[in-house]
């Protein structure tokens, strides 16, 4: 895989988290957490089991308060509730599925354009995009878990969001699956769409994102480029355990 | 053989009630799982609405329009002002609101309007047809069956073909996924009560002129023949509501055309047990909806 090369043409701002901290009773889930990601760049934040990766993506969809700091979006302040996401122009997926088991494939994917004309005809070229405009008829459920995962990306991406959040994207995926979804994900920010995705597969991320953030414990530990985090004695630390082998 | 078909066709007829009012039951189990205990009593109320309507106006149909709008209404104010208080943690909540409910319309119904049974009349005569000699459905079996199976079609419609029908089933399938994709799910809740309560009203409207005639308890015996029906078809599903109410339908009528009025209920009730021994998540759930 090719290092994706260096935004040449970073964008604006568009997601801009500051002093971001956020605690569960006593428990400080977050803490003093700084992110920006700009248009067409590919952003990971990675970190051990329960570093607050997810809680990240929760403060930025509105779906817990933040105790402090600011969200932006584009400028504003990011939505309060999650109903405010679509217009926002931020769309994310979920770990695990988070797909509907009652709904076709189709119908998941329409799910997430609700407010665009053409719904039909826009999900069904979602779902071509990723190779699997065949199976929009067949009820969810039916399909292998990498298709699954699929239609949880096209129905991320039929909104045509600026802002993507991927969580755990390629959990559960195969060698072949993976460097599919490592195209998409570039094709994706091309178009200028700002990327953020949480992973535990080390290899995917440093391949793929231009800059990385580090959580542990709640903190950002680093942040910059693949290489730099990746030699970071403090990311060896909190990874103990884990090899961060080259790609 | 007459007999058998006279009766298969009456029981035909009252079971796509049956699926009618039990298909309420499921849409709100959908939304909200919430078995709704009280929708024989709010259907009531809608009911006593549309007959009222009737009376000043004359006009069987104003009533009938009168009964859908109002038994809507019902299950607005309802879901609104007391069914989104009960807890999501705990499946009783909603189901003790619901029988509280229960109580306090009937009550306040008998003290609006007494206890006693007030005919009402059908639009259409109730005495069947003859085919070639063979007694058949009367001219009101009909009415009630193109009536429901219409409106069970036009619901099936809104459900599977508008985006409004779709966000009503993202929001019951998941809705913390259709929250965060931007589906307005508290709203899609209070609708699918307003679809449901006014489809149960007005398959007790359709019921009433058949049974002894309306009473603040008039659709009591409805419902607990819908909640069969809507356990035996898997409360998820809407055409196992059909199925089901159309089976239960053609048993009570066998059974009280063969062995006796008094032995239908059981009968019905011998089929929900056989049901729940065989098959504990209905004839028809879908096993996938199950697990959302």
């Amino acid at each position: 895989m090719p290092p994706r090369e260096a935004p040449a043409r970073a964008g604006a701002m568009r997601l801009q988290v500051r002093g971001l901290t956020v605690r569960f009773g006593g428990l400080a889930a977050l803490t003093d957490v700084d992110l920006d990601v700009a248009d067409g760049q590919v952003v990971g934040l990675i970190g051990p089991n329960g570093a607050g990766k997810t809680t990240v993506f929760n403060a930025v969809s509105g779906l817990v308060r933040p105790a402090a700091g600011a969200i932006t979006v584009a400028g504003r302040p990011a939505p309060r509730a999650p109903s405010g996401l679509a217009r926002a122009g931020v769309a994310r997926t979920l770990q695990g599925l988070g797909l509907f088991p009652g709904l076709s494939v189709l119908e998941n994917v329409e799910v997430g354009a609700l407010a665009t004309p053409d719904l039909a005809a826009r999900a069904l070229r979602a779902l071509d995009d990723l190779g699997i405009a065949d199976r929009a008829a067949l009820p969810v459920g039916a399909l292998p878990y990498p298709e699954q995962k699929k239609v949880a990306l096209a129905r991320a991406l039929v909104a045509e969001p600026r802002l993507l959040l991927l969580d755990e994207p390629a959990g559960g995926l195969g060698a072949a699956d993976i460097a599919e979804l490592d195209a998409v994900v570039r094709r994706v920010a091309a178009t200028g769409c700002a990327v953020l995705l949480v992973e535990h597969h080390v290899d995917f991320v440093m391949g793929l994102c231009d800059r990385v953030v580090v959580l542990d414990f709640g903190r950002v530990i680093a942040d910059g480029l693949p290489d730099d985090v990746r030699r970071d004695p403090a990311v060896t630390a909190a990874y103990l355990g884990i090899e961060v082998s080259a790609p | 053989m007459d007999r058998f078909v006279f009766l298969l066709g009456t029981g035909l007829a009252r079971g796509t009630l049956f699926a009618l009012f039990a298909l309420s039951l499921v849409l709100i189990w959908r939304a909200t799982r919430i078995v709704n205990f009280a929708a024989g009593a709010m259907a009531i109320v809608g009911v006593y609405v549309g007959v009222a309507v009737t009376g000043v106006t004359g006009s069987y149909w104003w009533g009938l329009v009168a009964t859908v709008l109002a038994g809507g209404l019902v299950g607005l104010v309802v879901e609104r002002g007391v069914l989104r208080f009960a807890s999501p943690r705990s499946p009783l909540s909603g189901v003790i609101l619901a029988i509280g409910l229960v109580i306090v319309l009937q009550s306040l119904l008998g003290i609006a309007f007494g206890q006693q049974h007030e005919p009402v009349p059908a639009p259409f005569s109730d005495r069947p047809l003859r085919v070639g000699g063979v007694p058949l459905l009367s001219p009101y079996d009909v009415f009630v069956v193109v009536v429901a199976l219409g409106l069970m079609a036009v619901l099936r419609l809104l459900f599977v073909r508008t985006t409004l029908g779709l966000q009503l089933r993202a929001a019951a399938f998941a809705p913390e996924v259709a929250r965060l994709l931007g589906v307005r799910v508290a709203r899609m809740r209070t609708v699918g009560w307003v679809l449901a309560a006014a489809a149960a009203s007005l398959a007790a409207l359709l019921a009433v002129p058949k049974e002894l005639g309306l009473n603040p308890h008039a659709a009591d015996m409805l419902f607990v023949y819908a909640f069969t029906v809507a356990v035996v078809g898997g409360l998820d599903s809407p055409g196992g509501a059909l199925l089901a109410g159309l089976t239960v339908g053609v048993v009570m009528s066998l059974v009280t055309g063969y062995l006796g009025a008094t032995l239908a209920p059981v009968a019905v009730l011998a089929l929900l047990v056989v049901v729940l021994l065989m098959r504990p998540s209905g004839l028809f759930a879908q096993a996938e909806a199950r697990r959302a």
